[in-house]
């Protein structure tokens, strides 16, 4: 079993991607892989703040950063 | 002679006007890199979206090296980019293109000149305005206040967002919609951060 850290995103766990975020969970324990979801992650900001905010965007995938290393994740 | 004088003073203004423009371009991440263009058209050949675009990807190279601010931040070519980087992955002469079409973006909207068809600049706010409030997107509240902005700005036909509808109840249909908000524990710190990274330099 190999673990990942796993960052789904704001499509992938809740929104019009869910489809695609419940089939990567199920193929990982087929592929002996465990998803470790990141907890209480925040939006990566993705486009729309990456253009006209674009200090956002960096202090945005930060946190998740920071987080991910305060969770022992990477 | 006068007219001549005048005609010369014109000039200067523009060009004075055209190397503050190409200086702005340059100075953001990416903008640098249009200097190597050689107009070859590869990228608007790839541009999904560039039959939508006012000026197509190799066109806006073409008029913000020539100076053209006004036609450019008044333009719908950027706001009409994808961001695919299909032309930024093919370009022989690795001009990033997509980045270039965020700087115009940013830049459009500091200025405060945008193109007045185009409602992206509406979609971005409330995404914004989402993430503020609950930490993650939650789709269906971003889309409610962004027809109701667009519509208040003038810019949706209040009818269109009625063909909307079904799409709408499909998505609920189908759980690819939550109608709830999830909100995220660290949301306080979240909403400091994004006014400190506004402060800093965000523009809204």
């Amino acid at each position: 079993m190999k673990y990942y850290s796993y960052f789904p995103g704001c499509s992938l766990s809740e929104g019009t991607a869910v489809a695609y975020g419940i089939s990567t969970r199920a193929i990982s324990s087929v592929l002996d892989m465990e998803l470790i979801e990141l907890e209480d992650w925040n939006c990566c900001g993705s486009t729309p703040i990456a253009q006209p905010m674009s200090f956002s965007r960096f202090a945005l995938q930060l946190v998740i950063w920071l987080w991910l290393k305060r969770q022992g994740l990477i | 002679m006068n007219l001549l004088m005048r005609k010369i003073r014109h000039n200067q203004g523009l060009a004075v006007d055209r190397d503050d423009f190409l200086e702005e371009v340059y100075s953001v991440p990416g903008g640098e890199s249009i200097r190597w263009c050689v107009q070859c058209g590869t990228c608007s050949g790839s541009c999904p979206n560039a039959a939508q675009m006012d000026y197509s990807p190799r066109k806006v190279i073409a008029l913000v090296r020539s100076g053209k601010r006004y036609d450019i931040l008044n333009s719908n070519s950027m706001w009409v980019c994808a961001s695919c980087y299909l032309c930024t992955v093919r370009c022989p002469k690795d001009v990033k293109i997509t980045e270039l079409m965020h700087a115009l973006e940013r830049l459009s909207v500091a200025r405060g000149v945008t193109n007045g068809r185009i409602s992206t600049p509406t979609m971005y706010r409330v995404f914004v305005d989402s993430i503020k409030s609950n930490g993650r997107v939650h789709e269906l509240g971003m889309m409610m206040k962004f027809y109701l902005s667009a519509i208040l700005r003038g810019k949706i036909n209040p009818l269109a967002t009625i063909k909307m509808l079904p799409v709408a109840l499909k998505l609920l249909s189908h759980g690819r919609m939550a109608i709830r908000p999830k909100r995220i524990k660290g949301i306080e710190q979240v909403k400091i951060i994004m006014e400190r990274a506004k402060a800093l330099g965000g523009v809204e």
